[in-house]
C-alpha cells in the first residue's frame, strides 16, 4: 500500500488522476480512515455534509410531474428569451415548441413540383436532386443549376425560422456578406433568395465529407494532418475576419473537405446568428451542438473574431484526439463546462499529440479571449512554421514553447540547472558591467543581441516566444510562469531530497504528466490509421506556403531587448 | 482546475446582464417552483399559482437592474418573497372584490396566512432545499449511476459505508472517493448560485 502522503486526494476528488493512479488510490482508502475522513473533508465540510442530507431526504417531495413542469416553464419561458434586452427583436414568433420535428415535417413543402421525374422538386431554376443534410437551421439540398449548367449546394432556411423577420433578414443579411469573401478556404455563394416563404443560399457543392464525418469514421487525424487542416481553417477566417464577418460556429460539421484532395473549406458563415434570435425564443437553448460555443458565446456576451478562435480550437482538440473538449449529456453540462472548466489537455488522450499542438490548442481554448491567440492570420502564421519545423525537425526550432506539463522531472532537472547557470553567469556579467555606462550603452546599441546568449552561447532560452513568430512578449504571463517555474522547483526539490532521494533510478514523472496516461480512452493513431488518412497526401494545397529559405524562427533574428 | 467561486459573478450580477440566458435559466429553475410552492400554500389554486408565480418572474426581470445588491439592504431572496407575498396579498384583494359573497372574515384570514416576516425562515429554507434539488438533478447525469447510488445511499440515506459497498459491489474505498465526489460537485453547483446568506431581519417584509 502506498503511504498517505504519495496519495494526492485533490485529484482524485476532481476525478483528474488516470486510471492506475485511481485504483491505488482507491485501495488505500479501503484502509486508511484518516484519508477516507480527509478525502471527506476536502469535499465539503461536516456542516454541509449534514445539510445537503437532510435536504436531499425530503427533496423527493419537490419533484414536480413532466406536465407541471411543462406547465411551470411555459409562465416564465418568456423570461429566458428576452431579459431586459429584446429590442431588436420582432414580436413573439409563431412557431412550435421543437423546431427540427416541425422542420422535418414541413420540409418537403418548401419545393415546387419537379419537372423532371427523377428529380425530388424545383426552386426557382434549380432542379433539386436529393437532401443533403439537414439542421437545426435547415435542409440542404443538392441540386443542378440548369442556367449555368453546374452542381449547387442549396440550403433552405427552415420554415419556423423563415417566419421570424428579424432571422430570415439576418440569414439574408449573413450569407450577403459570406458571398464578399473570396477564399479558397471557403465554400462560395453563388446566390442568395431573400423571399419570404422561402429564403435559400446557393453555394457550391463540395463532393467529400464535413471533417466531423471523418473524424467518426476514421478516427482521429495525424498531427500533420490537423496541423495543415488548421493553417487552412485559419486562413479562411482570417479573410473572414478581414471583412468584419464573424463565422459564429465553427466547428467540424461546417468544415468540408474535398475528396480525396487535402484542401478544406468552410461553410455557414455567419448563419448561426440568423438562429440566435429565434432559438433561444422557443426552448431556452441553443438549437445545434454547444460543443464548440466559445465562453463568451455561451456567456451571451458580446462576441469578437477571437471567438472563432476558441472554436477552432475545440475544433483541433476533437481532430486530434476524436472527442470534444468539453462533454456532458446535456447541453447544459457542456455550457457550463465551457465556461467554467479547463479541458484535459489533448496530449493526455492521445499522446501522440506533441507538446507544441497541446499548447497551440490550449492557448487558443484559454476562457479569457485576451489570452488567445488574437486574430486568425497570427494563428494560421505560427501554425505555418510549426508545419515547417514538423516537416525539418532538425533543422528547424519549434516555433511555440512545449507546456511544462509535457517535460519528465528529468528534463526538469537539466531545465532548472541550466537556468540556475545562465541566471548565475548573467548575475555575475551584470556585475562586472554594470557600472561601466559607455559599456552598457553600446551593449545596448548592439541590436539582437541577448545578453544571456552572450553569456553563455549554449543557452537556449525556455520562451521561444521572441523568436521570430508573431507572437508579442507578455510582461504578465512570464511572471505567472516564473512562479510555475518556482512551485515546480521546489516540488523538484522535495520529491528529490525528501520523499525519494533514488529518484534518477524511476524515469518518474510530474503529477499531471499526461502523455502518459495508460487509460487512453482513444487508441493511439496506429499505423492503420496513417493509411485511411486522407490528408496525408504528398501534395501539398497551394494555399500553404512553406518557407523554403532558412529557418524564420531560430534564435538568430531574435529581437529582444 | 476551475475557476474558484470567486470569479464567477454572483448570480444576481449575471442576471443584469443583458442576454445571459445561462443565469435566468438556472434563476427560473431555482425560484419558479418555490414561489409557485409558496403560492400553493397560501391556498391558491393551480392556475392562480402559475399566473401569480409568472407576474412574480416578470417582475424580477423588469426590476433585477434596480435590485441593490447591498446585503444591507436586504437579500435577494427577502426581495423576491416580498414581492411574491405583495402579489397574493393583491390577488386575494382582487379576488375577493370579485367575491362580493365572501365574508370579510375569511379574506382576513387569507391576507394573514400570507408570508410574513417569521415566513422568511420558511422562504430560506426551502429556497435551500430546492437549491440543492435543483443541484443534484443538474450533476446528476455527469455521474454513472453506480457512482450516485453510492453517495446517495451513504449520505442522504446513511447506510453505513461498508453495507453500500455490499450492495454496489464496489470497494470501500470506491464508495469513499464516489460520495466524495458527487459532494464536491455539488458543492461547486451551488456555490455559484448562493446569494448573500444573510438572512432576513424581522420586519424587512412589512
Amino acid at each position: 500500500m502506498k503511504p498517505c502522503h504519495e496519495i494526492s486526494l485533490p485529484d482524485v476528488l476532481l476525478d483528474s488522476c488516470d486510471a492506475a493512479t485511481e485504483s491505488e488510490v482507491q485501495s488505500h482508502l479501503d484502509n486508511c480512515h484518516a484519508c477516507q475522513q480527509q478525502l471527506q473533508r476536502l469535499a465539503a465540510n461536516q456542516q454541509t455534509w449534514v445539510e445537503v442530507a437532510d435536504h436531499l431526504s425530503t427533496a423527493d417531495q419537490l419533484r414536480l410531474s413532466q406536465s407541471m413542469k411543462q406547465k411551470l416553464a411555459d409562465t416564465s419561458a418568456f423570461l429566458i428569451a428576452q431579459p431586459s434586452s429584446s429590442a431588436t427583436r420582432d414580436a413573439q414568433p409563431t412557431v412550435s415548441a421543437s423546431p427540427s420535428l416541425d422542420a422535418e415535417q414541413n420540409w418537403s413543402q418548401v419545393l415546387d413540383p419537379p419537372k423532371h421525374p427523377e428529380m425530388l422538386g424545383q426552386i426557382d431554376h434549380f432542379e433539386i436532386e436529393s437532401k443533403i443534410g439537414q439542421g437545426g437551421m435547415g435542409i440542404v439540398l443538392k441540386g443542378f443549376d440548369r442556367e449555368l449548367d453546374r452542381a449547387v449546394a442549396i440550403k433552405v432556411l427552415a420554415p419556423h425560422l423563415a417566419c421570424n423577420g428579424t432571422a430570415r433578414k439576418r440569414f439574408a443579411r449573413e450569407a450577403q456578406a459570406a458571398a464578399a469573401v473570396v477564399h479558397p478556404n471557403v465554400v462560395p455563394i453563388y446566390s442568395v433568395n431573400q423571399s419570404v416563404d422561402r429564403p435559400y443560399i446557393a453555394m457550391q457543392l463540395v463532393p467529400g465529407r464535413s471533417l466531423q464525418s471523418v473524424v467518426e469514421e476514421d478516427g482521429p487525424l495525424q498531427v500533420k494532418s490537423v496541423v495543415r487542416i488548421a493553417i487552412q481553417i485559419a486562413d479562411g477566417l482570417a479573410a473572414a475576419h478581414d471583412q468584419g464577418l464573424i463565422h459564429r460556429d465553427v466547428k467540424p460539421a461546417n468544415v468540408l473537405t474535398e475528396r480525396d484532395v487535402t484542401r478544406v473549406m468552410i461553410t455557414d458563415f455567419g448563419l448561426a446568428r440568423a438562429v440566435d434570435d429565434v432559438g433561444m425564443t422557443q426552448t431556452g437553448w441553443l438549437t445545434g451542438t454547444p460543443h464548440y460555443m466559445s465562453p463568451e458565446q455561451a456567456k451571451g456576451e458580446d462576441i469578437d473574431p477571437r471567438s472563432d478562435l476558441f472554436s477552432l480550437g475545440s475544433l483541433l482538440y476533437f481532430l486530434a484526439t476524436g472527442r470534444e473538449p468539453f462533454r456532458a449529456e446535456r447541453s447544459y453540462g457542456v455550457i457550463q463546462k465551457i465556461i467554467n472548466e479547463q479541458p484535459l489537455p489533448a496530449n493526455a488522450i492521445n499522446s501522440d499529440i506533441p507538446p507544441e499542438l497541446t499548447t497551440v490548442i490550449d492557448r487558443l481554448l484559454a476562457k479569457d479571449r485576451v489570452n488567445r491567440f488574437q486574430s486568425a492570420s497570427e494563428t494560421a502564421d505560427l501554425l505555418r512554421d510549426y508545419l515547417a519545423y514538423l516537416q525539418q525537425p532538425n533543422q528547424l526550432k519549434p516555433p511555440i514553447k512545449a507546456a511544462k506539463r509535457g517535460l519528465t522531472l528529468w528534463s526538469w532537472a537539466w531545465l532548472t540547472t541550466f537556468i540556475l547557470i545562465a541566471a548565475a553567469a548573467f548575475a555575475l556579467f551584470q556585475q562586472q558591467f554594470a557600472n561601466d555606462s559607455a559599456f552598457a550603452k553600446s551593449l545596448a546599441g548592439l541590436a539582437n543581441i541577448d545578453p544571456q546568449n552572450t553569456t553563455d552561447p549554449q543557452y537556449e532560452p525556455p520562451n521561444p516566444e521572441t523568436s521570430g513568430t508573431n507572437l508579442t512578449f507578455d510582461d504578465d504571463a512570464f511572471l505567472r510562469e516564473l512562479k510555475d517555474l518556482d512551485r515546480d522547483i521546489e516540488q523538484l526539490e522535495q520529491q528529490m531530497g525528501i520523499d525519494n532521494p533514488e529518484m534518477p533510478e524511476y524515469p518518474q514523472v510530474i503529477e499531471d504528466e499526461s502523455p502518459q496516461f495508460p487509460a487512453s480512452p482513444i487508441e493511439p493513431n496506429s499505423d492503420s490509421n496513417k493509411k485511411q488518412d486522407p490528408f496525408e497526401s504528398p501534395d501539398r494545397p497551394k494555399s500553404l506556403t512553406i518557407p523554403s529559405t532558412a529557418p524564420k524562427g531560430t534564435s538568430n533574428d531574435t529581437s529582444s531587448d | 482546475m476551475s475557476e474558484s467561486p470567486k470569479t464567477r459573478a454572483s448570480l444576481i450580477l449575471r442576471l443584469r446582464r443583458p442576454g445571459d440566458e445561462v443565469a435566468w435559466a438556472e434563476f427560473v429553475e431555482i425560484y419558479q417552483p418555490l414561489i409557485f410552492r409558496l403560492a400553493q400554500s397560501k391556498g391558491l389554486q393551480e392556475a392562480d399559482a402559475l399566473d401569480l408565480t409568472q407576474e412574480v418572474m416578470a417582475r424580477v426581470a423588469k426590476a433585477i437592474d434596480r435590485f441593490d445588491p447591498n446585503p444591507d439592504r436586504g437579500s435577494f431572496r427577502g426581495w423576491i418573497s416580498r414581492i411574491t407575498r405583495n402579489l397574493v396579498i393583491e390577488f386575494l384583494r382582487s379576488k375577493h372584490r370579485r367575491q362580493i359573497t365572501a365574508d370579510d372574515s375569511s379574506i382576513q384570514q387569507l391576507i394573514e396566512s400570507v408570508p410574513s416576516p417569521s415566513d422568511s425562515q420558511w422562504f430560506n429554507f426551502e429556497y435551500k432545499r430546492q437549491l440543492l434539488f435543483w443541484a443534484a438533478e443538474k450533476i446528476k447525469d455527469s455521474f454513472q449511476e453506480t457512482t450516485w447510488q453510492a453517495f446517495w445511499l451513504s449520505s442522504v440515506d446513511q447506510i453505513d459505508i461498508d453495507s453500500v459497498a455490499k450492495t454496489l459491489n464496489l470497494s470501500k474505498g470506491a464508495v469513499y472517493i464516489a460520495r466524495s465526489r458527487v459532494m464536491a460537485k455539488l458543492k461547486k453547483k451551488i456555490e455559484g448560485q448562493l446569494d448573500h446568506p444573510t438572512s432576513l431581519q424581522p420586519g424587512e417584509l412589512s
